[in-house]
């Protein structure tokens, strides 16, 4: 019979603790190899959620960018201040609505968005290598239940 | 619940809306105890404090704190009664255990993270409740065998 693996025993909390920083870890190496080390906490995710691979990248609703994100929408508009700020991102009034505000990401925002891709796929290929694709499944589906879980807890 | 969005979103992107579905339920279970008061993360110390035989030290690297942090938290923890500090006239050291109200609110932290665990063996099925705790214990494997220094993680929540 096979041995129990370890992570049988030990509590579901104490993994998610463990594991939740790895993506982090990665990506704050590889922006600091890329002389980006001042990019502020969750501004990765706006970073890589407007990298579109391109040396000279369109606009998007900054609306949208806030709302992906789902942080409350004045930590949002403070993190793409700052973003704007430290020359990662370029924000600009829409042309068509003056009233709305759209933001791309620089020269310097698209250094930091090849390095956090870079980190991500290297986390993941190796992922994909250590599980089955139903474990890797199973990651994901817990992943999205933890989260429907915390939206709606007395459910 | 799977969205059909989550089929779009980069496990980062999972891992962070995973955040936090632990401290939320136990924040609700916490309340309704009167417990509102109870710092963050230390339901965590409060477990821990139940077990005599782990150090400080020890209690520390698990949390991932500081020892000022860690200082500054039971001393919180004293003032709002969940703590007892005894100090040993003879060799100065210093003790502590949990008070009722500390018993109380450790046993409001474990019921909130066995509700978050029910509610995922009852949403997930045998087969992806193992993919997830293979998963996670395999992105804690890989954050370990990365190089540098490993982040603080600070408080846990």
């Amino acid at each position: 019979m096979a041995d129990r693996p370890w992570y049988e025993d030990v509590p579901l909390p104490q993994l998610m603790r463990e594991a939740r920083d790895v993506y982090r870890h990665a990506v704050a190496s590889a922006l600091a190899a890329a002389g980006c080390d001042d990019v502020p906490r969750n501004g990765a995710f706006v970073l890589a959620d407007l990298d579109q691979g391109a040396s000279d990248p369109a606009f998007s609703s900054q609306a949208d960018v806030v709302t992906s994100l789902g942080l409350s929408k004045q930590a949002a508009s403070q993190l793409i201040d700052t973003l704007v700020l430290r020359e990662y991102l370029e924000r600009r009034n829409d042309p068509v609505d003056r009233r709305r505000m759209e933001v791309r990401l620089t020269g310097r925002g698209q250094r930091a968005a090849i390095a956090i891709r870079t980190a991500v796929d290297a986390v993941e290929a190796r992922l994909r290598q250590l599980l089955t694709a139903d474990e890797l499944h199973g990651l994901r589906a817990g992943l999205a239940a933890y989260r429907s879980i915390r939206e709606r807890p007395a459910d | 619940m799977t969205t059909a969005a989550d089929a779009y979103r980069t496990i980062p992107e999972l891992m962070r809306l995973a955040r936090g579905s632990y401290k939320r339920a136990v924040d609700v279970q916490l309340a309704a105890d009167g417990l509102e008061d109870l710092p963050t993360g230390s339901g965590f110390l409060l477990g821990y404090l139940i077990d005599d035989e782990e150090s400080a030290a020890g209690k520390m690297e698990r949390l991932g704190i500081k020892q000022a942090e860690f200082r500054k938290l039971v001393d919180t923890l004293v003032l709002r009664g969940y703590v007892a500090r005894a100090t040993d006239p003879a060799s100065g050291a210093v003790s502590l255990s949990l008070t009722g109200r500390g018993h109380a609110a450790s046993d409001a932290t474990a019921a909130g993270v066995t509700f978050v665990d029910e509610e995922l063996e009852r949403r997930l099925s045998p087969a992806e409740m193992a993919g997830l705790r293979r998963g996670l214990a395999e992105l804690g494997e890989i954050k370990r065998s990365l190089p540098g220094p490993v982040l603080r993680r600070g408080l846990p929540t």
